[in-house]
């Protein structure tokens, strides 16, 4: 399931509006039991996963009514995929008064994301590879008024006009160099930035004279249009398959959030260390500081531009600007020199102490979540068990496999945690907005370790005071005491992991911002301005490193 | 599409000659060419004359030629492989630029190097810290390498 179009936050922002019943609901992202949160609770009756199983439905309206809460995600095939990413750029469209060419320009330049696309309009378009419409009238005008027979700067050939196809830029090439250039930047996985042939032009191909080439060629312009779809999948964050299955789209990985992609690999490939992959992929690319897939260096100079469009530095990883003249790419020198070598090497140990600092944590939560599987095979025998016995009584337990369903979704969340505690540290911070930073995130991770820690043992306390015999009498009550202690307390983790976010954000590891979300603290050392994830071409090399 | 492109690009060359360099098929294949590049006049490696191999891909010109220094040179962005860090030789490449333009773009990278974007660092760390020295490591490389 993915975010709804609006952007990266907007899951998140979802499931806080869902915590205004806090009554011991937890967020349903566990699939088991959200197939069928219309009151039966045991997770295990297949009459109504008719609607889940196609799996391609949004379930959300359709089931329970009084179960409005906790749909941060839906599972979208093709169709609503094409749906959304529709309403998507309609909505671009309208706000800008743009073709939809431009607007899908505009949302793949700026990975889907809603906010970006509000900076200045000129600045916005030129980045993208964009013409606007001032500047587009008059150079077709004038490309109209030429003669009638052109000269294919490509092919150096003169070709009658019809044969040529003019793109929003103004360039004109002859149909078959154009059909010529897609194929082999279609086949190259180029698709998103499919550019004007032009020397130093590097305008976006109108999607329609795209499509109108490549009418002869069915199988490429397919592959065209699925990539353009495509790369709306790609870019968006944080999926939960109806199977169950949680990973991050970005990097396919399981899912990691609050800890970003970079984070995530950083923590594996640490944890793997030694392993062949790991260490092939260490020595031969470095991730793209935009959309965090390892780029092979596949020759030529320093300057390496990925899949996606981002230019970046192999030396040092960081992000670049395109613009790559005799005197410097933009915006961009790293002198690879002593002195920052020798910061880097007090800056490894650092690290390295951080790091096994939560490692020894992490280990203990993954020992955790292993023996976890086995407390809820016993709670769901129990159920299930009753359910046989008195099917009528089943509503009475779903606070139980909420709490459950709650409690491994927070040892999840702790492990997200963890390795963003690891990365969360700035070289551009202050060492005060740091430790600030440190400490209030170590609180707030301590608070919540804990009560998971409490509801774990509730629950399995719960198990041992809780035998079979008096479950399958039909007049037993329940244990009221434990049961209240089990749904506050899977409340205050389910808002503790909210507090978490707002401290961490979405996608955070740009710039984590703790003091400004608890300024009534009375705190000051503000960290630098928060940046939106939006920001997310930003280099964060050092973030783990 | 291909050939007949460089046969033609092969006849401006012939028609209308830049005048720091020449280009040519290097046999009979019309895919691998051999160029000459005079060391401009304003930069340490004025009077060398340094050979340069071009090889066209199949796919040629929607990708870029393969061009490569045969001569020693001592610049930021050339290695000691004769490679050269030049954007319009990757991403920057466009099927409008022609062999021609290359050559001119390789002089002009000549006469002003990128030292931050080094294929070299060293040589880049000279260049920015010490003109005088790298000015003075040039011509002598020139003068062994280039010349004669």
């Amino acid at each position: 399931m993915t975010p709804p179009p609006g952007g990266d936050n907007d899951w998140f922002e979802d499931y806080d509006t869902d915590m205004s019943d806090a009554s011991g609901h937890p967020s349903d992202q566990d699939s088991p039991y959200q197939s069928d949160s219309d009151g039966s609770g045991s997770g295990r009756s297949s009459s109504d996963d008719d609607a889940g199983d196609d799996g391609f439905q949004e379930r959300t309206a359709s089931e329970g009514g009084a179960d409005q809460y906790k749909r941060m995600y839906t599972v979208i095939d093709r169709q609503n995929l094409r749906r959304m990413q529709d309403e998507a750029l309609s909505q671009v469209q309208s706000i800008l008064g743009c073709s939809t060419t431009t607007a899908r320009a505009l949302l793949i330049y700026f990975s889907w994301d809603a906010e970006a696309r509000s900076v200045g309009r000129e600045e916005v378009y030129k980045r993208a590879g964009l013409v606007s419409q001032a500047e587009e009238a008059p150079q077709s005008g004038a490309a109209a008024a030429a003669a009638d027979e052109v000269s294919c700067g490509v092919c150096m050939c003169d070709v009658p006009r019809q044969d040529t196809t003019t793109m929003d830029c103004g360039h004109t090439f002859c149909n078959d160099c154009w059909q010529e250039h897609m194929r082999i930047s279609i086949s190259e996985g180029m698709s998103r930035r499919l550019k004007c042939m032009a020397g130093s032009c590097g305008v976006v191909c109108n999607e329609v004279k795209v499509k109108q080439l490549l009418k002869g060629n069915k199988p490429l312009l397919a592959k065209y249009e699925e990539t353009l779809l495509e790369s709306y999948v790609d870019d968006n964050k944080r999926v939960d398959c109806t199977c169950g299955h949680k990973f991050c789209f970005a990097c396919c990985e399981v899912q990691h959030s609050p800890a970003t992609c970079e984070m995530y690999r950083d923590w594996e490939q640490r944890l793997r260390d030694g392993s062949e992959t790991n260490s092939w992929l260490h020595a031969n690319t470095k991730p793209c500081p935009k959309c965090s897939k390892p780029v092979e260096k596949n020759g030529g100079c320093n300057l390496v531009l990925c899949r996606c469009g981002q230019a970046f530095c192999w030396l040092c990883g960081q992000a670049t600007g395109r613009a790559h003249t005799w005197t410097n790419i933009e915006g961009h020198s790293c002198g690879a020199y002593k002195e920052e070598a020798e910061a880097r090497a007090n800056e490894a140990q650092r690290n390295l102490k951080r790091y096994l600092h939560y490692l020894t944590r992490y280990e203990a939560n993954l020992h955790a979540i292993k023996l976890e599987p086995q407390l809820r095979k016993g709670c769901e025998a129990r159920v299930d068990r009753l359910m046989e016995a008195d099917p009528a009584s089943m509503t009475n337990f779903s606070w139980l496999s909420d709490a459950l369903t709650q409690l491994f979704l927070a040892r999840n969340y702790i492990f997200a945690f963890y390795m963003f505690g690891q990365s969360m540290f700035r070289e551009d911070f202050t060492p005060q907005a740091n430790a600030i930073n440190q400490a209030l995130f170590e609180d707030k991770q301590g608070q919540l370790e804990a009560e998971v820690e409490r509801l774990s043992q509730l629950i399995e306390n719960l198990e041992f005071q809780w035998p079979l015999s008096l479950i399958s009498d039909s007049s037993w009550q329940g244990l009221p005491e434990q049961r209240m202690g089990i749904i506050n307390l899977a409340a205050i983790i389910d808002m503790r992991i909210r507090k978490m976010y707002e401290v961490t954000g979405e996608g955070a590891g740009d710039v984590i911002d703790l003091t400004a979300a608890h300024s009534d603290d009375g705190r000051t050392g503000r960290a630098k301005g928060k940046a939106p994830a939006a920001a997310a071409g930003r280099a964060k090399r050092k973030a783990g490193s | 599409m291909a050939s007949k492109r460089i046969q033609k690009e092969l006849q401006d060359l012939q028609r209308d000659p830049p005048t720091s360099c020449s280009a040519g098929p290097a046999g009979d294949d019309l895919f691998h060419w051999q160029a000459t590049i005079m060391g401009p006049g304003d930069s340490p490696y004025s009077g060398g004359v340094f050979f340069v191999t071009i090889h066209f891909p199949p796919d040629y010109p929607f990708k870029p030629p393969k061009v490569q220094f045969q001569t020693k040179v001592y610049h930021p962005n050339i290695n000691s492989q004769g490679s050269i860090c030049l954007d319009i030789l990757k991403e920057q490449w466009s099927p409008a630029l022609t062999i021609s333009k290359v050559l001119l773009s390789i002089c002009s990278l000549l006469t002003d190097p990128n030292p931050d974007d080094p294929l070299v660092p060293e040589i880049a760390h000279i260049y920015k810290t010490d003109r005088s020295r790298y000015e003075e490591t040039a011509r002598e490389w020139t003068r062994k390498y280039a010349m004669g």
